[in-house]
């Protein structure tokens, strides 16, 4: 009951894929199962994949042979057994109550999606971005329409990233 | 900021996604997929649920990873990509950011890409710019940006028109 399937494209993230496992592995919420699929790594990170794989039950690991995130997400949805379904991408990591704050408030409130704050690591720093939307009580549908594509950023590069939408 | 549009800042249930066809990630696209599928889940979704804590975090400092790719396949991707959303969004009923500014913001996005291309090369450019066009063209006709323009993309905008780009 309750399970949590993590699905994880990995591309090219040999340098950051255990930093995300190990912070999968270490969540407080442990009913999970974790997908790993690589889509086409020249790094050596496929290896990676396999021996987190072996190591413990709940990883499991797919290999595509070409890189394709869409393609990815997809197979991992497709393998999956949980109730719910999370994404995270090989070189970023979740906060350690992430998974249980999650499941908790979709259960509690009965809704169909819960979205919560993010921090972004920049130099080694995790920053986190105050932001109207969340200070609302309630958010609806609406809300999250409103803010889907807003001031994304397109080069990682802070400020000089270029956004999609602009503020509205 | 953007929340909406991002996968890995929630959690979806399973049976809604497994029992709609359409929502999935859109294997053609490459940029913007995780957008369709949030904008499909919605549209299934009666109710959402705000979490105040941080439960993600977005590494900055990897240079390489997959939002970083080359400038311009990822130009092209990113206006077919554009393109798919903004059909989407049209979709919606009151879906307030098509509705209001969808041309205004269609060309922001063409000028960004612009102001990238000439600093840029590739045999890729010459399949960017007719890209560009194709959008610009149904869009451009009686364009004026509004206040959400910085001067850089003002700028920008006034180059593409003098090298009738339109």
């Amino acid at each position: 009951m309750n399970k949590i399937s993590v699905v994880v494209p990995v591309y090219n993230a040999r340098e950051y894929i255990e930093r995300c496992v190990d912070s999968l592995l270490k969540q407080s919420y442990s009913n999970i199962e974790i997908l790993l699929i690589d889509n086409g790594s020249t790094d050596g990170c496929a290896k990676i994949v396999d021996h987190l794989a072996c190591s413990k039950e709940l990883i499991k690991a797919y290999h595509l042979e070409e890189k394709g995130v869409s393609r990815a997400r997809n197979v991992g949805i497709n393998m999956s057994t949980g109730d719910f379904i999370a994404f995270c991408d090989s070189d970023d990591f979740l906060p350690s109550n992430a998974l249980e704050h999650m499941v908790n408030a979709l259960i509690c409130q009965k809704k169909d999606l819960c979205i919560g704050r993010y921090r972004e690591l920049i130099n080694g720093c995790e920053e986190e971005e105050i932001d109207p939307f969340f200070e609302k009580e309630c958010i609806g549908v609406q809300d999250v329409i409103n803010t889907i594509g807003v001031n994304r950023r397109w080069n990682g590069g802070g400020t000089s990233g270029i956004s999609f939408f602009a503020q509205m | 900021m953007e929340w909406g549009g991002y996968v890995w800042n929630k959690l979806f249930r399973s049976n809604v996604i497994k029992t709609s066809p359409t929502i999935q990630f859109d294997e053609t696209m490459d940029c913007y997929e995780d957008l369709k599928f949030v904008l499909e889940y919605i549209k299934r979704t009666k109710e959402v649920v705000k979490l105040n804590e941080a439960v993600y975090v977005y590494n900055r400092d990897n240079v390489q990873s997959i939002s970083h790719m080359q400038i311009d396949y990822d130009s092209i991707c990113k206006l077919k990509g554009l393109e798919n959303v903004c059909e989407m969004l049209d979709s919606f009923p009151g879906g307030t950011i098509a509705a209001l500014s969808r041309k205004n913001q269609l060309l922001l996005m063409c000028a960004s890409f612009y102001g990238r291309l000439i600093v840029t090369r590739s045999d890729e450019r010459s399949k960017c710019i007719d890209l560009i066009k194709k959008l610009a063209r149904s869009n451009a006709y009686d364009f004026q940006p509004d206040s959400s323009w910085d001067i850089g993309h003002r700028m920008i905008f006034r180059l593409m028109k003098i090298r009738a780009m339109f």
